[in-house]
């Protein structure tokens, strides 16, 4: 007979059984027929579409801790230095340069949002620039955008749909709405959580 | 500090499409054991694997049977809670948990059990149940660890793992598999 301490007997007993059923469930695995390809696709898609919104978050998180710390370890020494050489106006238009190129590569919104959504965010990821739309009926979206140079669509497991006259693409399932078409040379895909309509009215100021 | 992040971010992106690429059919066909239908399968399995990118550090061996049963929890209890949202379930009312101690089975050692036998007692509790013992006692996550990748209270953490030693207490004690310290 093992002796075991207060805990043990339950740790023994969960690491036999995910040792045990883990092997049956690689085994298992092997086994299994593969799901439809139009399924794994649209999986494919989506979960790397959702990743990247979450390593956006985290970097946006990080980016921001970086900025407060070098802003604390600057503040003091460039306050000094302003005061010393008086030079104000000069310090400010540095400043003002360094963030029109840190946004250059954004692609802009050349269009008008409806009067629900506001602009709550924007980065580039990979070059793509991502803009976070916040919804006063609360299905905010998120809307991508990049040059079709760079993009390569995939509509293939998407629903053909026609939005004021012009071709897109959509998908609708659970807790998850995509539109994506190409317009003026961009490539735009916007994904909410309820209402493909959300979408759709969007879609139709972009045009 | 941008050099740790950076080999930190490769680390993690090669570690999530090995287990992405490797686990995603067996977890869209558990997800369809469950609800049935292949769009909510896909809705469970992709909401998974958002919450093993955000748990990747419990996973140590990407090719472990122990990280194929961490995923199949997760994707079963994702499609569980779908379920039982979808069918309007009423979930029963967690009654407040006693002493933190009882059921430590502290006065008890272990006798001869096979892997078989551990594994037809587990399975005994219910899918909900079953997740946070095996998150608590094989993946050794807090209780607020758990509470985020269920999406549940910490106080329904709690309760669950209360109800979950109490059930394999009892049936350890009722089927001999454990005998009381001398």
């Amino acid at each position: 007979m093992k002796e075991n301490k207060t805990e043990n007997i339950y740790e023994h007993i969960a690491k036999e059984y995910t040792d045990y059923t883990g092997e049956m469930l690689q085994r298992e695995s092997q086994t299994l027929p593969p799901f439809p390809d139009e399924t794994i696709n649209r999986l494919d898609n989506r979960v790397a579409s959702q990743i990247r919104a979450l390593k956006i978050r985290r970097f946006t998180r990080l980016a921001g801790l970086a900025a407060a710390c070098l802003l604390l370890v600057l503040a003091v020494p460039l306050v000094n230095l302003l005061q010393n050489t008086g030079n104000k106006r000069s310090a400010d238009s540095s400043s003002e340069s360094a963030a029109a190129e840190s946004s250059a590569e954004l692609i802009p919104l050349s269009f008008s949002l409806p009067d629900n959504f506001t602009v709550s965010d924007s980065k580039i990821d990979n070059g793509v620039s991502v803009y976070y739309l916040t919804d006063t009926h609360a299905d905010d979206v998120v809307l991508q955008l990049e040059y079709t140079d760079t993009a390569t669509p995939v509509f293939d497991s998407l629903k053909p749909v026609t939005i004021a006259g012009n071709e897109a693409y959509g998908y609708a399932a659970g807790s998850f709405k995509m539109i994506s078409f190409i317009h003026d040379d961009i490539l735009y895909t916007l994904t909410c959580k309820y209402d493909i309509n959300t979408l759709i009215s969007i879609s139709k100021n972009i045009f | 500090m941008i050099i740790i992040l950076t080999f930190s971010t490769a680390s993690e992106k090669h570690k999530f499409e090995y287990i992405y690429k490797s686990y995603k059919n067996l977890m869209l066909h558990k997800a369809y054991g469950i609800l049935r239908d292949n769009a909510l399968a896909e809705d469970a399995v992709s909401e998974a694997f958002i919450r093993l990118y955000k748990n990747l550090n419990k996973i140590e061996d990407p090719d472990s049977g122990r990280s194929i049963a961490f995923a199949v929890t997760i994707v079963k209890n994702v499609s569980l809670t779908m379920l039982a949202k979808l069918n309007r379930q009423i979930l029963e009312p967690l009654e407040d948990y006693q002493a933190e101690d009882a059921f430590n089975l502290e006065h008890y050692i272990l006798g001869e059990i096979s892997a078989q036998e551990i594994t037809r007692l587990v399975d005994t509790l219910k899918e909900d149940l079953k997740a946070v013992f095996l998150l608590s006692f094989a993946y050794h996550l807090s209780h607020k660890e758990i509470a985020r990748i269920l999406k549940i209270s910490e106080n329904n953490v709690a309760v669950r793992l209360y109800r979950a030693k109490k059930k394999l207490s009892e049936l350890l004690i009722k089927e001999g598999y454990v005998n009381e310290r001398k």
